[in-house]
């Protein structure tokens, strides 16, 4: 017998307009497109100012005009221009921007990963491991899940001094070995609920230990969730300032860097274009690995928050 | 000796043995494995939880009844630190009674963008036209650094608006973010356009579980466009929307505005996150710390019934749905 199979016909973008021609679409893709105007006003415009040539801008240039000759010379002298100068008790020593993107690397990846695998790790135990303490484990996380108590970050940084683990990566790292902040345990917990533990019974009964099941067996089953974490983290890591401000002082990242550079009040709009191709030298990096991972991080970030 | 009757008489079955002490052993000795490996995975994040949340709130409690000074050290100061953060909260124009104003005014603001935060994530779910391109402009913000966007956002607001207006229009303009008659606004708008996609993902998501018999049924009485999202997606979303609205009411004394990145420690207005962060940031010592932990723990006490309360409210109305 024949198989008939009908394909459903593309549609094209002029009959999905036809079809959805109401009042809600029309007001929601007017609202999308301001949206997308607006973004593309502000990230074109930092864009179209990085590349104005610097010699121009403080020749004829304002903040506001379209530049006359554009080049990339903002892009090199950013790597020169753009640093932070440490205070004397850390050392009184100059970062440029180039030590401060490798600071931002190792910070990014170090974090990510801490903060993934331990989250990954406790949700493994706590949910392929029976035993009684996991209620407490999962107590731990709710109740600080859903009780943010705050006010406690100066008692922080006085026991990250008192362990003299402040400005010190190892410090920074153990800061972020925690599975209570985010969602990524619930996640993980989801994932390894929904595998079937006859993969560990087999491998158990190959004689394989705890640690080569997790490792070997389990681990590689949530590879693509996990690679989606560490991407996540990664992305907000380097994009953050807030925590080397206050615990890796001696290490500033980009973020920081290019947050005091441009708070630096006295160097005016002189150094506008370059700031800003420094801005766009920290954004490049996290743009292009959306762009080439797009469908695959919005797929598991929205299986994730679906199993959630 | 035990009987089994198999219906075709009585057979006798051979005893079954006893366990072994050797099977006993081996058993007891995988669970000490076991139990051992459980304590090797979970014994560094517990103390790490047992040092930087535990402790460190309740050094944090201890401190807030502490005085900090150079020369002395710490000493105990009673409830002064309360004391004078009360004054200071019930005192009009003061940063802390701005800065609870403040975050109210952005809690209460942000349920004119809730709308949003659910129809396009809806256009998207409907797949009308450009919602992948759409979808993915949403969440870029998320992507990018709020640092630089933010900083990007003062120079457009702060310098180019006010020449393009003064070039081209003739009107004389101030600065819009650091005015401080426009700051909140201009400081609020950005947070919104910035957050507006956060969540577009997960309600895109949860909106295409719906069976796409329910969305046909639907149809058939009439239920398209707007009405079929009053009707049938957001009930059936309610359970997301209500998760995510108990989180934003559980975050609404922490929300900073980007004002730190705006404006570093010289804000002209205040929230009670950026408040305290500036207060510990910028300290001397630990001189503001006490107070900081004051400020965090009152509102902590403040915000711990209300979310009770909140959420015992929101699964009251929120039904059950399965589907």
């Amino acid at each position: 017998m024949e198989n008939n199979v009908i394909k459903p016909n593309k549609v094209s973008f002029k009959e999905k307009l036809k079809r959805n021609l109401n009042p809600y679409t029309i007001t929601i893709f007017i609202l999308l497109t301001v949206y997308c105007i607006y973004q593309f006003l502000l990230l074109g415009w930092g864009f179209m100012k990085s590349l104005h040539d610097p010699e121009d801008y403080l020749l004829r240039g304002t903040v506001s005009n379209w530049p006359d000759k554009f080049s990339l010379t903002n892009y090199i002298k950013a790597f020169s221009t753009i640093h932070v100068t440490l205070d004397r008790h850390l050392g009184g020593y100059t970062i440029y921007l180039g030590e401060m993107l490798f600071n931002s690397l190792f910070y990014a990846i170090g974090c990510s990963v801490v903060g993934t695998m331990t989250s990954c790790f406790m949700a493994y135990v706590v949910n392929k491991h029976n035993f009684k303490f996991n209620k407490v484990i999962n107590f731990i996380f709710w109740f600080s899940y859903m009780v943010p108590i705050m006010g406690s970050m100066g008692s922080t940084i006085q026991i990250v001094e008192t362990l003299n683990l402040r400005n010190t990566w190892i410090g920074l790292f153990i800061m972020k070995m925690t599975f209570t902040g985010g969602n990524s345990f619930l996640l993980f917990g989801a994932a390894f609920r929904g595998l079937d533990d006859g993969y560990k019974e087999a491998a158990t009964i190959d004689g394989a230990g705890n640690f080569q099941v997790m490792f070997q067996i389990m681990l590689p089953l949530v590879k693509a969730l996990t690679f989606t974490f560490i991407m996540i983290g990664f992305i907000g890591w380097w994009n953050d300032y807030y925590t080397p401000m206050i615990y890796l002082q001696k290490n500033p990242t980009a973020a920081l860097g290019l947050y005091k550079f441009n708070s630096n009040q006295s160097q005016g709009t002189n150094f506008l274009t370059y700031k800003l191709a420094g801005f766009m030298i920290l954004m490049i990096p996290t743009f292009i690995i959306f762009m080439i991972f797009k469908n695959k991080f919005m797929y598991n970030v929205s299986e994730g928050g679906m199993k959630g | 000796m035990s009987e089994l009757n198999n219906g075709q008489g009585v057979a006798s079955v051979a005893p079954i043995p006893p366990k072994t002490d050797k099977k006993d052993n081996s058993m007891a000795s995988a669970r000490r494995k076991e139990t051992l490996f459980y304590i090797c995975i979970v014994i560094l994040p517990l103390i790490q939880f047992a040092i930087f949340y535990v402790y460190a709130n309740i050094n944090s409690f201890t401190m807030s009844f502490k005085k900090w000074t150079e020369k002395d050290g710490w000493s105990w100061a009673g409830f002064d630190n309360y004391k004078n953060m009360w004054i200071e909260l019930t005192m009009p124009n003061t940063n802390l009674n701005n800065g609870m104003i403040n975050a109210v005014k952005v809690y209460l603001l942000g349920w004119l963008v809730k709308p949003f935060n659910l129809l396009f994530p809806f256009y998207v779910y409907k797949k009308m036209p450009a919602h992948s391109f759409f979808k993915t402009m949403l969440f870029l913000p998320q992507i990018l650094s709020t640092t630089c966007t933010a900083l990007i956002y003062k120079y457009v607001v702060d310098q180019v608006v006010p020449e393009i207006s003064k070039l081209y229009f003739g009107v004389q303009m101030d600065p819009l973010l650091s005015n401080p008659n426009s700051t909140f606004w201009v400081a609020w708008f950005f947070g919104v356009l910035d957050g507006i996609g956060g969540s577009i993902l997960i309600y895109t998501s949860a909106m295409m579980r719906i069976p796409e018999s329910l969305v046909e049924y639907g149809k058939l009485e009439g239920c398209t466009g707007l009405k079929e999202f009053i009707h049938i997606t957001f009930p059936l979303i309610l359970p997301t929307f209500a998760v995510y609205l108990m989180l934003g009411f559980t975050s609404i004394f922490s929300a900073n505005l980007s004002l730190y990145t705006f404006f570093g420690n010289g804000s002209p207005i205040q929230t009670i996150g950026y408040y305290t962060y500036v207060m510990v940031v910028d300290s001397s010592g630990y001189t503001s710390y006490p107070k900081a932990a004051a400020i965090g723990l009152f509102f902590t006490a403040v915000l711990v019934p209300l979310t009770i309360i909140f959420r015992n409210l929101l699964n009251k109305i929120t039904p059950q749905v399965q589907y």
